[in-house]
């Protein structure tokens, strides 16, 4: 397991405005994302459906020394891992795609809980290319959708992570929905 | 450019007549974007939006309060009349969570009602459903009446899914049994009878191998006859419902409920790590809860993180700090169940439900047992637990590296000598610089520039040359035969050339600072300075020799020149090298040590931090610099009770070491010297030895035998082997430091005194009062010889000739002895400081053996509360203080105050992780005196 010491020290690193701390932080996030999917598949662990969120929680009381992690470690934490958790789910939808048209599916957890957003007629895929695109227009605004989302955070976390006040938030977060549902719904 | 302007203020545009859209009623907003939106292009966009936010209502929302709520309750709305699941007919949801639905359902033969749980779809995959038929045959095996039977596991397919379900025992009327017990007002008893029988049951499970997992009063129901039922029992380990999966899907407000329940080990780390005492100690909280309504840990608005923190790290709420009637032996029930540390915790909830039998038969409960080879043990050590205090009047020396970074210190007399070599060198190099730079100036100027640095260099070899080191019998002796040699020659040698002179004073008293022969330092050091004031007292150069000195004073003791100086010092380095400068760092660490010697702690750690915070951002700055300034700010946190800080600062410093080879030196045995002694505080006395051994090691190894540093560790190791009750080392080491000191700093010196303090105090331990008291009065004259009449350290050996008294039983010259102790604290320190509270301690013992106990009880209060004042966590000598205070209130007959006082100090020593241990005896000890003590006073009411 990641020495839980490393990542709460880059979280301190990051949250003193450490860019470098952050670019650090993703690959081990993401790869502790990884490792929890992939216990839920051994034997020992049933191996139902994971809630993205879950995983991300999971993995912050994994990685995280919370004796000494504050509030804002955890912010921090939350805005890297919902990075990774959309680039893994996002992977594993486009996977699913083309094991569908290949025929040959293998049931996993993460390809459940991707099959759970499909069942909701949810297009992971074309969600994420929403998402871009909403990036260049207005770059918090899909800050705010990957944070709340993927990371799982309230309102209030997110606006903590991206220290605007909760109201923007909660007005970039109807808005960046509304947008991204009209665009879904024309692609 | 423009471009992107234009695209920019158009969206912004549509955002803000999109909110303003929606804050208008739907009927309206037509009309609304006729109004606001005459452009075409721009009123589309708009709309594009309105319909995705009314198609966004499922789209994306997060879990903790959108698509997983939202399903769950469209199932409770769904209406579930004449459904049937396996051979059950449904009736009604009773209620709806994360992980499924239960139903109220009819069973036909025999025809009874059950109560249905169903997982949500989508949980179920195949190798949870054959995990799901071995696991559910296990729990259908569990029979207990206190435990609602599982009828039946199966699954039930519908919608083209497996769903697993479970049918169980259904509880008419049931009530959670916090619930249950405010509504039908039980009284403790009652309450602890209910509980008895939980216990009961949930051992019958883990004697069956199944775990909760998941123990809270929403588990916990009591029906409508008044009987408790335990609701799923493993159904937890089943559905693989531990925390880390399950609760965070559940929304926070349920996690936060079932996380207040969980012990500190399925909180942290791999919540498979869980065993049955697990639930004992789960079974703890709803204890507690139950006896006064209240949670231990106040989870209201605190993040689940915070939560998860706080039942890993702090300690408890007293129940008696909730409702006073509950002090006593339930609220040492509780603590022991709800232990943080599980092999602290009643090891079975049979340990548990037995100890709530005992108090429910007024017999004796075995949280605190007084086992017979504790008694043993504890009569045969009873002396020596209850002198304990002989610690408080013995002085540790610690050692801050602040005032040694000196260029000679870390020397032995070979090092020195390649130094000055080195040293040469550089100035030779200097010299060429000079000339150079000099060739443009005057042939005068030229020529006695010239002749400086030749000068210096000539006088330099001439030193080198005298020194051999084959002659002598030390390391430091050839060096200080050197320097006793060249040292009177300075003035008529240099005569006229004041920067020379200056600097040679400096070279040779650093040098004395070096070798430890401090007044010969400071002699020198304030020539220095003298010379180099009249040639320039503001430069860089006047700074160093300033903090030179002021180190040499520091050492001296002659604390307010010595920070006169370091400010001025500082004051000068701030202003040419700036704040971020190494010097300036090195300036700052001294100031720290020298409020810490004054006891200014917030001040020294002001300092320290300062001081580290620059070591840390330099890239010029060693791996040594920086241990050295962990190690100061280690010191002063330690000294403000903050233990586990300082731990943690000791055992960095010590790795930044270990990577960087080259400082495996002196830092190290100074790391390692302080860090033991932070070691024998909080009682972790095999590490203290193995530092304080591997540091005298190391100063032996570099600074010789008979070296100042080496006599601190031996004293060190001293205190350490008197603690542990090795007498003979004590003594021993306690001479052979006395012998170094009286050799390097002469008979009439303060830590002459101190080892003859120390000394002492260890002849006590072992009763042989005579000697002990001539050592004592020996210290005793050297210390009113060179200290103020009313010293603190006067006070010290004060006490501990008072102690040979009271051991003499002469109650009365022991008494006057300790007032005079006292007064002299009063005059010379502060109230809140550890010596006069170790007078007080011995005082009321004094008083207690002289039956005075109304003063000897206030005498032990004043104790307690300076070291509450002084130390904010839970410290031995509070806790030797509540149990001699408690001693007192026994003799006093006022049994249950002894009692609460007991608890308290036991609460404290117990708390901590981990506890301390050492008092573990004494508890027994005042325990049995308590007992006997009340059980007379008992007999004495009833007449046989």
């Amino acid at each position: 397991m990641t020495n839980s010491g490393d990542v709460t020290q880059l979280l301190e690193a990051a949250r003193s405005g450490s860019a470098e701390a952050v670019n650090q932080l993703l690959p081990l996030v993401y790869d502790e994302l990884r490792r929890i999917a992939s216990d839920y598949l051994s034997h020992e662990r049933s191996d139902h459906t994971l809630q993205p969120t879950a995983l991300v929680h999971e993995a912050y009381l994994r990685l995280v020394n919370q004796r000494t992690a504050g509030w804002s470690d955890r912010a921090q934490f939350f805005g890297v891992a919902a990075k990774a958790m959309r680039r893994i789910l996002v992977d594993r939808a486009r996977m699913h795609k083309a094991e569908k048209r290949g025929g040959g599916a293998v049931k996993a957890s993460l390809d459940e809980a991707v099959a759970s957003f499909e069942e909701r007629a949810l297009d992971l895929v074309a969600l994420d290319e929403a998402l871009e695109r909403l990036a260049q227009i207005d770059e918090r605004k899909a800050r705010v959708v990957e944070l709340r989302f993927f990371g799982g955070l309230t309102a209030p976390e997110a606006a903590k992570v991206l220290d605007c006040p909760l109201r923007t938030v909660e007005r970039d977060w109807t808005m960046a929905k509304a947008w991204l549902r009209a665009e879904i719904t024309q692609t | 450019m423009s471009n992107s302007e234009e695209t920019l203020r158009r969206w912004n545009e549509i955002e803000s007549l999109f909110h303003d859209l929606l804050d208008q009623p739907p009927e309206l907003r037509a009309a609304f974007l006729d109004q606001k939106c005459p452009d075409d292009a721009l009123r589309g966009e708009v709309e594009r939006l309105l319909a995705g936010h009314e198609n966004a209502a499922c789209f994306i929302e997060p879990p903790a309060e959108g698509f997983l709520s939202s399903d769950l309750s469209n199932e409770l709305d769904i209406p579930v009349e004449g459904k049937q699941i396996g051979r059950y007919a449904l009736k009604r949801v009773i209620a709806s969570g994360g992980m499924g639905t239960v139903y109220e359902a009819e069973q036909e033969n025999p025809r009874r009602s059950v109560a249905i749980k169903v997982m949500r779809g989508g949980f179920a995959s195949r190798s949870v459903l054959r995990r799901f038929e071995h696991e559910s045959a296990v729990l259908a095996h569990l029979r207990h009446p206190c435990i609602a039977q599982v009828l039946e596991a199966g699954t039930h397919v519908e919608g083209g899914e497996r769903r697993p379900f479970f049918a169980m025992e259904y509880i008419p009327d049931a009530l959670a049994i916090t619930e249950y017990a405010e509504k039908n007002k039980l009284d403790v008893e009652a309450r602890l009878r209910l509980f008895v029988a939980i216990c009961d049951a949930v051992h019958h499970g883990h004697q069956r191998g199944v775990i909760h997992r998941d123990l809270k009063p929403a588990n916990i129901l009591v029906d409508g006859a008044g009987r408790p039922k335990i609701i799923d029992f493993g159904v937890a380990r089943v559905l693989d419902e531990d925390i880390a999966v399950t609760t965070v899907q559940t929304g926070v407000g349920q996690i936060i409920g079932t996380l207040t329940y969980m012990s500190p080990e399925q909180c942290s780390g791999d919540p498979h790590d869980v065993d049955t005492r697990s639930d004992v100690y789960s079974l703890g909280i709803v204890f507690y809860e139950l006896l006064c309504g209240r949670l231990p840990y106040d989870v209201r608005n605190k993040a689940i993180t915070e939560v998860a923190s706080m039942i890993q790290d702090q300690p408890p709420r007293r129940l008696s700090s909730i409702d006073q009637r509950l002090r006593g032996d339930l609220e040492t029930i509780a603590l022991k169940a709800i232990e943080k540390d599980r092999d602290y915790r009643y090891q079975t909830a049979h340990e548990f439900s037995e100890d709530i039998r005992h108090f429910l038969k007024n017999e004796p409960i075995r949280a605190r047992p007084p086992s017979m080879t504790y008694q043993l043990r504890m009569f045969a050590r009873r002396n020596r637990v209850l002198v304990g205090s002989a610690a408080l009047f013995v002085v540790f020396v610690t050692v801050s590296a602040v005032l040694m970074t000196s260029l000679y210190f870390q020397k032995s007399a070979a090092m020195v000598e390649v130094e000055q070599q080195r040293k040469l060198a550089e100035r030779n190099a200097e010299a060429e610089r000079e000339q150079r730079a000099l060739a443009e100036r005057s042939a005068e100027a030229e020529r006695s520039q010239r002749a400086r640095a030749e000068r210096i260099m000539a006088y330099l070899k001439e030193m080198l040359a005298s020194a051999n080191p084959e002659d002598g019998d030390g390391p430091n002796t050839t060096v200080r035969e050197v320097l006793d040699r060249v040292a009177p020659r300075l003035r008529e040698e240099f005569a006229g050339q004041p920067d020379v002179e200056a600097e040679m004073n400096s070279v040779i008293g650093n040098t004395y600072y070096g070798i430890g022969l401090y007044d010969k330092a400071e002699v020198h050091g304030r020539r220095a300075l003298e010379l180099q004031a009249s040639i320039d007292a503001t430069s860089t150069a006047y700074a160093k020799l300033l903090g030179d000195l002021a180190a040499v004073l520091t050492v001296r003791g002659n604390l307010d020149e010595a920070r006169r100086m370091f400010e001025e010092s500082l004051a000068i380095r701030e202003r040419l090298l700036g704040l971020d400068s190494l010097d300036t760092a090195a300036t700052l660490a001294s100031l720290s040590e020298v409020h810490r010697l004054y006891r200014n702690l917030p001040t020294a750690e002001d300092y320290s931090r300062r001081a580290l915070a620059v070591y840390e951002r330099h890239p010029d700055s060693t791996a040594k610099s920086r241990a050295m300034a962990y190690n100061s700010l280690a010191l002063i946190v330690e000294e403000q009770g903050q233990l586990s800080e300082a731990d943690a600062l000791y055992q960095a410093a010590l790795e930044m070491l270990a990577a960087d080879e080259d400082s495996a030196d002196l830092n190290g045995a100074t790391i390692r010297n302080n860090f033991a002694g932070l070691c024998f505080h909080r009682g972790n006395m095999a590490r203290a030895e193995a530092l304080f051994v591997e540091a005298l090691d190391i100063y032996r190894a570099v600074l010789g035998e008979e070296h100042i540093h080496v006599a601190h560790a031996l004293n060190n190791l001293g205190v350490l082997y008197a603690e542990l009750g090795r007498t003979g080392d004590s003594e021993r080491a306690h001479r052979e430091a006395h012998r170094i000191y009286v050799l390097r700093l002469g008979p009439q010196d303060r830590y002459a005194a101190t080892s003859l303090n120390n000394l002492g105090s260890i002849l006590i331990d072992v009763g042989r009062f005579d000697e002990a008291r001539e050592a004592l009065l020996e210290g005793l004259a050297i210390r009113e010889a060179i200290f103020p009449a009313e010293h603190p350290e006067i006070a010290a050996t004060l006490n501990n000739l008072a102690r040979i008294e009271f051991a003499n039983g002469n109650m009365d010259d022991a008494e006057s002895i300790v007032r005079e102790s006292l007064c002299i604290y009063s005059r010379s320190l502060p109230r809140h400081h550890p010596h006069p509270a170790g007078s007080h301690t011995l005082y009321g013992r004094i008083l207690a053996a002289k039956g005075r106990f109304d003063e000897a009880e206030a005498h032990f209060r004043e104790a307690i509360s300076i070291y509450r004042v002084l130390r904010p966590a839970p410290d031995p000598r509070i806790i030797e203080g509540c149990l001699r205070l408690a001693d007192v209130l026994i003799d006093e007959g006022r049994h249950e105050e002894a009692e609460d006082m007991l608890l308290q100090a036991y609460a404290d020593a117990y708390t901590p992780i981990p506890p301390l241990a050492q008092f573990e005896t004494a508890f027994s000890e005042v325990w049995t005196r308590l007992s006997e003590a009340q059980s007379v006073a008992t007999n004495s009411l009833d007449p046989p």
